[in-house]
C-alpha cells in the first residue's frame, strides 16, 4: 500500500531526511518512532503529498506522491501534530467542511459526522464552539477530521498524546479495528508502549534515516538476542549442574534462574522433563518480555555510536 | 484532478463565516461602514451652509466635494481587507490550524484563490453598501445628485484599492510567520496605499478623470504582479519550509558564500556542486559573461528603458513646453565658449555620485520589485530627453545636443548603470518567481551576489564615464558649440 524509496528531503542545507525506503502492505499499521527532530513528521508529510520530496520516490495506494499529489490527499487522512481547529465553528459544521473539501456527499456528510462524533463521545457537545474543547476533545476532533471520508491510509501524528488513559485505549483500539478492516496507517509516537501496542512494523528514524525497520519481535530478537526465561523451584539445591547442562545461566536469584534458550521449543521441554525426572519441584518457567523500550534505546544508542 | 470553482467557494464561505462570526473585524465594520457616510454627509451640509456660498459656487463645490466624500467613504471599509487578509493567511498558520487545510486535495491556486476571495469579499460589499448609503444620502440630505459614471468610478477605485491590499497582504505575510510580524510588514502596504488615495482625492478634487482612468489601471496592474506573486509565493512548500523567521546572520553569510562560489550557471542547483575557486581570473572569464548571458531579459528590459526614457523626455518637453529653459538653453550653448562651470566637478566626486546612487538604486529595488532600478535608469535619460527636446525648440539639432553631452560618457556610463539596474531589476523581480526548489530569502540572496559580481564590470565602466565626462565632453560640446 505505501512503497518508498530513497526518499530525501532537504530544506536549503539541513538534510530533515535521507534516504528513507520501506514498505507497509494493505491493514497494516506502521509504527514510526524516533527521538524530536528526527525527520518522522517531514516524511509522513512527504507521503501524504504535502512536502515534495528533494528526491526519491514513493507510492501510496499505487499513485504516485508527486505526480498524483492530489489524489494521493484524498487517498489518504491525516492527523496532523497539532489538532488545529477553527474555534469559532462547531463540531458538525467543521467536519461538514472539510467533508465538502475531501467530496464526501452532502448526504452521507452529516451521516459520517454524526458516527464518528458518537464513537468519541463528542456528540453530545456538538452545540459548543470548537474553542471550548478540552486538549483531549481537540483531538478527537481533528481524528474525526482524519477520518471524514473514510480514507484507505491513515497518517497519525502523536494521535493519543493528548489523551487521558481511557480516550488513549479508545482511539488505540480504533486504529486496531482500522487496521483489522483493512485499512493502512502510519503512527509516527514517542509512545513506545502505544506502538508496542498498535504496529505490525515498526520503523526506527534518527537524524533523518531509518536505523532499524521490521516486525517488532524480530528487531528485538536481533537487538537483544536469544529470549529470556525466568525458572522459579520450590529449591534450586542440587539441580543448579543440571540446569548448566541444558542451557546457559544468565543470572540467579534465591530458587530463581533466568537463562537463554537458542531452541526453546526444543530445550524448555527436555529442561523440565530432566528437572521432574531428578524430583525437582518447578514452581513456574516463563519468558521475561522485552521491553519495546530497550529495543528502542539499544537502536538509538548502537546507531548513534555507528555514527560517532 | 481538475481545477473546480466548488472548492475555493468552499473555503470562501467559511472564511466569511468565520470572519462574520468574529465581533473584533465586525462591529467595527458594522458600526463605522453605514456610519461614516452620514459623518460624511452631515459634514458636507454644514460645511456649505456655514459658508453661506451663492447657489451656483455651492453646487460647484459640491460638485467638487461629493466625489471626494464618496471615495473616503467607499476607502474606509476596504482598509478592513487589510486586517482580514493578514488573519487568513498569517493567522491560519500562527494557529496552526493551516496544515488540515494543506492536507486536503484542493491545489494550491485553489486555496489562494478561496483565501483572497474571503479577504475581498466583506470589505468591498460594505465599501459598495457605505458608497450606497452616501449616494442615497446626498440626494436626501444636500439634495444634489452624483452622476452613476462618478458612483461607478469610486466603486472601482475602492475595489481595486482592496484587492492591492489583499494581494499584497499575502505578498507580505510569505516573509513572516506571526500577526505580529505581519502587522508590522504591513506599512509597505499602508504607506503605498496612503499616497495613491492621495493621488486619487486630488485628481478627484481636481476632476482629473484621465489620470483616475490611469491610476485603476496601475492598480489592476498591480494587483495582477501581486496575485501572480502571491500564487507563486503561497504554496505548501513555502509555508512548510518558513518554519522559524528569526533573522539568522551566520546562515545569511554562509548562503551568500555558498552562491559566490558557485559559478551563476550553478546557483540554482539544488545538490552540491564543485566549482573552481573564485579568483578575478575566473570572475571575468566565466562569472561575468555567465552572468550577462543567463539575464539577458533584464538586461534587454533596461535597454529598452533608456530609449523610452529619452524619448518620454522629448515628448514632455513639447508637450509641457518651458520657453525660459529653452531659452537660457540656446542662450548658454550659444555662449559655450564663455561659460566656465564644468571643472567644478571633480572625476572622484562624479563617481563617488555614481556609485552612491547605483547603490541606493539597487537596495530600493529590492522592495520595490525592482522599480526603483528601472526608475534609476529612466529619470537621468528622461531630463537628457527635455533638454534635447528644449535645445530643439530653442533652433539646435536635439540629436547632435544629446551626441554631444550624452553620447561621450554615456557610452560608459549608461553601459555600466544599465548593468546595474538590470541586475537590481532582477533582484526585485525574483521574488515574484524564484527559481523551482529555492526560496525567497535564497533567491534574493543569490541575485544580491549576482548584483555584486557585475559590480566588478559596472565601476571601471564608472570611473572611464567619469573621466570621459570630465576630460572628453566638454571638450567635444567646445568644438561643437564653442565657435557659434
Amino acid at each position: 500500500m505505501i512503497e518508498v524509496n530513497g526518499l530525501t528531503k532537504r530544506f536549503g542545507d539541513f538534510t530533515a531526511v535521507k534516504d528513507v525506503s520501506f514498505r507497509v502492505g494493505e491493514g497494516e499499521i506502521l509504527a514510526l518512532l524516533g527521538p524530536n527532530g528526527a525527520g518522522k513528521t517531514t516524511t509522513v508529510r512527504m507521503l501524504a503529498s504535502i512536502l515534495q520530496p528533494t528526491s526519491g520516490s514513493a507510492r501510496v495506494g499505487g499513485m504516485d506522491v508527486v505526480a498524483e499529489a492530489r489524489e494521493v490527499r484524498h487517498f489518504v487522512g491525516m492527523l496532523t501534530e497539532l489538532p488545529g481547529l477553527y474555534s469559532r465553528m462547531k463540531p458538525l459544521a467543521y467536519l461538514d467542511f472539510f467533508g465538502e473539501l475531501e467530496g464526501v456527499p452532502r448526504s452521507l456528510r452529516l451521516e459520517r459526522s454524526r458516527e464518528l462524533l458518537t464513537l468519541f463521545g463528542l456528540w453530545e457537545y456538538r452545540h459548543l464552539p470548537l474553542g471550548h474543547f478540552s486538549k483531549g476533545m481537540r483531538q478527537k476532533m481533528a481524528l474525526s477530521r482524519a477520518l471524514i471520508h473514510s480514507p484507505k491510509v491513515l497518517y497519525l501524528d502523536e494521535p493519543t498524546s493528548a489523551l487521558d488513559p481511557a480516550g488513549a485505549k479508545l482511539v488505540r483500539d480504533y486504529i486496531v479495528s482500522l487496521g483489522r478492516a483493512g485499512h493502512t496507517a502510519v503512527v509516527c509516537t514517542h509512545n513506545l508502549a502505544e506502538a508496542e501496542a498498535l504496529a505490525d512494523k515498526m520503523a526506527v528514524i534518527k537524524e533523518g534515516q531509518i536505523v532499524a525497520f521490521g516486525y517488532p519481535q524480530d528487531l528485538r530478537k536481533k537487538l537483544l538476542g536469544p529470549p529470556l526465561f525466568e525458572l522459579q523451584m520450590v529449591s534450586l539445591d542440587g539441580y543448579l549442574p543440571l540446569i548448566q547442562g541444558l542451557v546457559k545461566l544468565e543470572s540467579r536469584q534465591g530458587d530463581r534462574v533466568c537463562f537463554r534458550a537458542l531452541e526453546p521449543q526444543k530445550q524448555n521441554p527436555l529442561l523440565l522433563q530432566r528437572l521432574v525426572e531428578a524430583g525437582a519441584e518447578v514452581v513456574s518457567l516463563s519468558e521475561v518480555p522485552y521491553s519495546l523500550e530497550s529495543v528502542y534505546l539499544r537502536i538509538v544508542e548502537n546507531s548513534s555510536s555507528g555514527s560517532s | 484532478m481538475r481545477f473546480s470553482p466548488r472548492l475555493p467557494l468552499a473555503v470562501a464561505r467559511r472564511e466569511i463565516v468565520d470572519a462574520i462570526t468574529d465581533w473584533r473585524i465586525m462591529l467595527p465594520m458594522l458600526c463605522l461602514s453605514p456610519g461614516f457616510p452620514f459623518f460624511t454627509l452631515i459634514s458636507l451640509r454644514i460645511g456649505v451652509d456655514r459658508l453661506g456660498l451663492p447657489t451656483d459656487v455651492a453646487m460647484d463645490t459640491l460638485q467638487r466635494l461629493v466625489p471626494f466624500g464618496a471615495l473616503m467613504t467607499g476607502f474606509f471599509p476596504t482598509s478592513f481587507s487589510l486586517v482580514i487578509a493578514l488573519e487568513s493567511f498569517v493567522g491560519e498558520k500562527e494557529r496552526n490550524t493551516l496544515e488540515a487545510l494543506l492536507a486536503m486535495p484542493l491545489s494550491d491556486l485553489e486555496l489562494y484563490l478561496g483565501k483572497l476571495l474571503a479577504s475581498v469579499i466583506p470589505p468591498v460589499t460594505l465599501s459598495v453598501l457605505a458608497i450606497g448609503i452616501f449616494y442615497l444620502g446626498i440626494q436626501l440630505i444636500l439634495g444634489y445628485s452624483m452622476s452613476v459614471f462618478t458612483l461607478f468610478l469610486v466603486m472601482a477605485l475602492s475595489a481595486l484599492g482592496a484587492l492591492v491590499m489583499v494581494s499584497g497582504a499575502v505578498v507580505v505575510s510569505s516573509h513572516t510567520s506571526s500577526i505580529r510580524g505581519a502587522n508590522l510588514l504591513a506599512s509597505f502596504i499602508i504607506l503605498p496605499m496612503t499616497f495613491i488615495i492621495s493621488a486619487e482625492s486630488w485628481c478627484v478634487l481636481h476632476e482629473y478623470i484621465d489620470i483616475l482612468w490611469m491610476i485603476m489601471l496601475a492598480m489592476l496592474v498591480v494587483s495582477i504582479i501581486f496575485i501572480r506573486m502571491g500564487i507563486r509565493i503561497f504554496n505548501r512548500e513555502e509555508i512548510l519550509s518558513r518554519e522559524g523567521e528569526e533573522i539568522n546572520l551566520p546562515a545569511i553569510g554562509r548562503a551568500l558564500l555558498r552562491f559566490a562560489q558557485r559559478l551563476p550557471r550553478q546557483e540554482t542547483a539544488l545538490e552540491k556542486v564543485t566549482s573552481p575557486p573564485l579568483t578575478l581570473w575566473r570572475l571575468y572569464r566565466h562569472d561575468i559573461p555567465q552572468l550577462l548571458a543567463i539575464n539577458r531579459i533584464p538586461i534587454l528590459l533596461v535597454l529598452l528603458a533608456i530609449p523610452v526614457g529619452t524619448f518620454l523626455g522629448y515628448w514632455f518637453s513639447y508637450r509641457y513646453p518651458f520657453p525660459l529653459a529653452a531659452e537660457v538653453l540656446g542662450r548658454s550653448l550659444g555662449q559655450w565658449k564663455t561659460l566656465n562651470t564644468i571643472p567644478t566637478i571633480t572625476i572622484g566626486w562624479l563617481l563617488f555620485h555614481n556609485l552612491r546612487a547605483s547603490l541606493l538604486a539597487s537596495a530600493l529595488s529590492a522592495f520595490s520589485f525592482g522599480t526603483a532600478a528601472i526608475l534609476w535608469i529612466m529619470l537621468p535619460t528622461m531630463v537628457a530627453g527635455f533638454l534635447a527636446g528644449e535645445a530643439a525648440q530653442a533652433g539646435y539639432s536635439a540629436s547632435v545636443f544629446l551626441a554631444t553631452f550624452v553620447l561621450p560618457h554615456g557610452i560608459f556610463e549608461l553601459t555600466a548603470a544599465g548593468l546595474v539596474a538590470a541586475f537590481g531589476l532582477r533582484l526585485g523581480m525574483i521574488i515574484m518567481a524564484p527559481p523551482k526548489g529555492m526560496s525567497i530569502a535564497q533567491s534574493m540572496a543569490m541575485a544580491a551576489v549576482d548584483l555584486v559580481k557585475i559590480m566588478a564590470l559596472a565601476v571601471p565602466l564608472f570611473v572611464l564615464a567619469a573621466w570621459v565626462e570630465i576630460s572628453v565632453t566638454p571638450q567635444i560640446a567646445m568644438l561643437v558649440y564653442g565657435g557659434r
